[in-house]
């Protein structure tokens, strides 16, 4: 492929040359967008997807006052907000979050200074049995009657949200990487124009020594492979490297937290997610050589 | 005797040709150029050898009347067909046609590229045939740094590089000496003895004189063929 690449180089005039630099820096940097918009896209439905599996089958109770006399009975608000959960069928276990563990939590939207002031509800994560069905309803209503002011929590709002922001930056990157191979697309086809304009005398030449349209556009073909191909390599590898500068950055300025289900690390992708991001320089280099020849053969063709 | 038109290589039957609106510059030509024959195109300046050229290597069509090649209408069929034909004609161009950012071996060698010969067997080849005209040192110049006798040279070569069933030239000997020229028609003659058809359009009429082949020659709108009282009877094959 090389060898062809570096023969149809000499065979074209290529006196366009800046019209082929042009060309080869413009679908490097598409290649460049595509790539850290697929990245983009997939990260987002790894935050989703990772979000959505650690809050299955959770739900969690906020009790306020914790310490105070229930409403009925003898025992505090917490204690008898327990024993409501552990009367409660579906229910396979709940744990109190200890104080510093809730302050960890907190402290990323609401600020250290707040937090400290604050008077922290008690917090207890509970574990449905799998595949349960709990009246929520009915249970939020039986803890509020023992403590007035609770939350019952079963994170679907917040998991519908964070589900909505996350499908619409992954559809927003694929759109990004469709709009961007559109332009890679007319940018080749404008190029494979402009070369044969002005290279109109040789394939004239060409087509007389008995050259036929199919071998006219392998030149070009061959040509565009070697502007495009390392320019595709190079945009890609400046992609994959940004997603790590941007991911280590994010990390050291709070990417760490604790509210968040996946550290924002290059190994939060599988590795058929790195496989996909990989593949978009190649898909690119192929998508450029196929609508270089396409374009050749339609216009030889015109031109015949 | 009749020259039977399978028997002829090239065929022109009432060919007239003109450019746009222009009156025709050729009308009502007729012709056969038989297989294995050895031709002069001549005519004045303007009188339409090139576009008679041109016709048989199909970079034109004549607006009316037909033209066979290799006994069958080119046109007739895909484009395939068409470039099959050409890779059966060795031309050389008047202004040669080099490309000029590739070196002299490159040119020479295009059409064995085009017909998908090896890289080995090319080199070879190109090698030998520069050899001969007198190129061998210029394998890797290019053509803007070649006089303009060594650029026909390198056209010539080029021409008849892929051994050609019909060789045509236009003023092949336009800008070599008289020594050269020579030369260059007697390569022309030994590709023919070797089986080549060959046309070579000239308004050289010394260099016409020199040898007995027949003429083609125009005369107004039409073509006559004429043959030098020394030619062998065997090679005449009038209309």
């Amino acid at each position: 492929m090389a060898g062809m690449a570096r023969r149809s180089r000499r065979e074209f005039a290529v006196s366009h040359g800046n019209t082929v630099a042009f060309l080869g820096w413009t679908v490097g940097v598409m290649v460049y967008l595509a790539t850290l918009s697929v990245a983009g896209a997939l990260f987002a439905q790894t935050v989703l997807d990772r979000w959505s599996l650690s809050l299955a089958g959770v739900v969690t109770v906020q009790v306020p006052e914790a310490s105070e006399p229930a409403s009925r009975g003898t025992l505090s608000r917490q204690d008898a907000v327990e024993d409501i959960l552990d009367k409660t069928p579906g229910i396979q276990s709940h744990t109190v979050l200890e104080e510093e563990r809730t302050r960890a939590l907190l402290e990323p939207w609401l600020g250290e200074s707040l937090i400290a002031e604050l008077p922290l509800p008690v917090m207890i994560d509970v574990q449905l049995e799998h595949g349960a069905r709990v009246d929520f309803t009915g249970l939020g209503e039986r803890i509020t009657s023992v403590a007035p002011g609770s939350v019952l929590d079963d994170h679907g709002l917040w998991l519908s949200r964070v589900a909505a922001t996350a499908s619409t930056l992954a559809r927003g990157g694929w759109i990004v990487v469709f709009l961007v191979g559109l332009v890679a697309v007319i940018s080749v086809i404008f190029a494979i124009l402009s070369g044969l304009t002005v290279n109109r005398d040789i394939v004239e030449l060409l087509k007389l020594m008995g050259a036929r349209d199919t071998y006219i556009a392998r030149r070009f073909q061959g040509h565009m492979v070697g502007t495009t191909l390392p320019v595709c390599g190079l945009g890609g590898l400046c992609a994959i490297g940004t997603v790590f500068a941007v991911t280590g950055f994010a990390r050291e300025n709070g990417g760490r937290s604790e509210a968040l289900p996946v550290q924002l690390s290059p190994t939060a992708l599988s590795l058929l997610d790195w496989a996909i991001v990989a593949a978009v320089p190649l898909a690119f280099a192929i998508l450029t050589v196929v609508t270089a020849r396409l374009a050749a053969l339609y216009a030889l063709r015109r031109m015949s | 005797m009749s020259m039977m038109a399978s028997d002829s290589i090239v065929s022109f039957d009432n060919v007239e040709m003109r450019y746009a609106d222009s009156p025709p510059i050729l009308r009502n030509v007729s012709f056969d150029i038989p297989l294995g024959s050895f031709h002069f195109l001549t005519g004045r300046s303007g009188a339409g050898k090139s576009s008679i050229l041109r016709m048989m290597y199909l970079a034109l069509r004549p607006n009316r009347g037909q033209v066979r090649i290799f006994g069958r209408d080119p046109h007739q069929g895909n484009a395939s067909n068409i470039a099959n034909i050409r890779r059966r004609i060795g031309i050389v161009f008047q202004d040669f046609r080099l490309i000029d950012h590739l070196s002299v071996l490159e040119n020479v060698a295009l059409p064995l590229r085009i017909a998908g010969e090896r890289e080995s067997v090319i080199h070879q080849h190109v090698s030998e045939l520069l050899e001969w005209v007198g190129l061998s040192r210029y394998l890797d110049a290019r053509p803007p740094a070649l006089s303009g006798g060594q650029q026909q040279r390198i056209a010539i070569a080029r021409a008849v590089i892929a051994r050609p069933s019909l060789l045509l030239a236009d003023e092949p000997t336009g800008n070599v000496d008289d020594r050269l020229a020579d030369r260059l028609l007697f390569l022309f003659e030994e590709l023919n003895r070797a089986g080549t058809t060959v046309l070579i359009a000239t308004h050289n009429e010394t260099m016409v004189s020199k040898y007995r082949h027949p003429r083609l020659v125009i005369i107004g709108e039409g073509v006559e063929m004429q043959y030098s009282r020394y030619s062998s009877a065997s090679n005449f094959h009038p209309t």
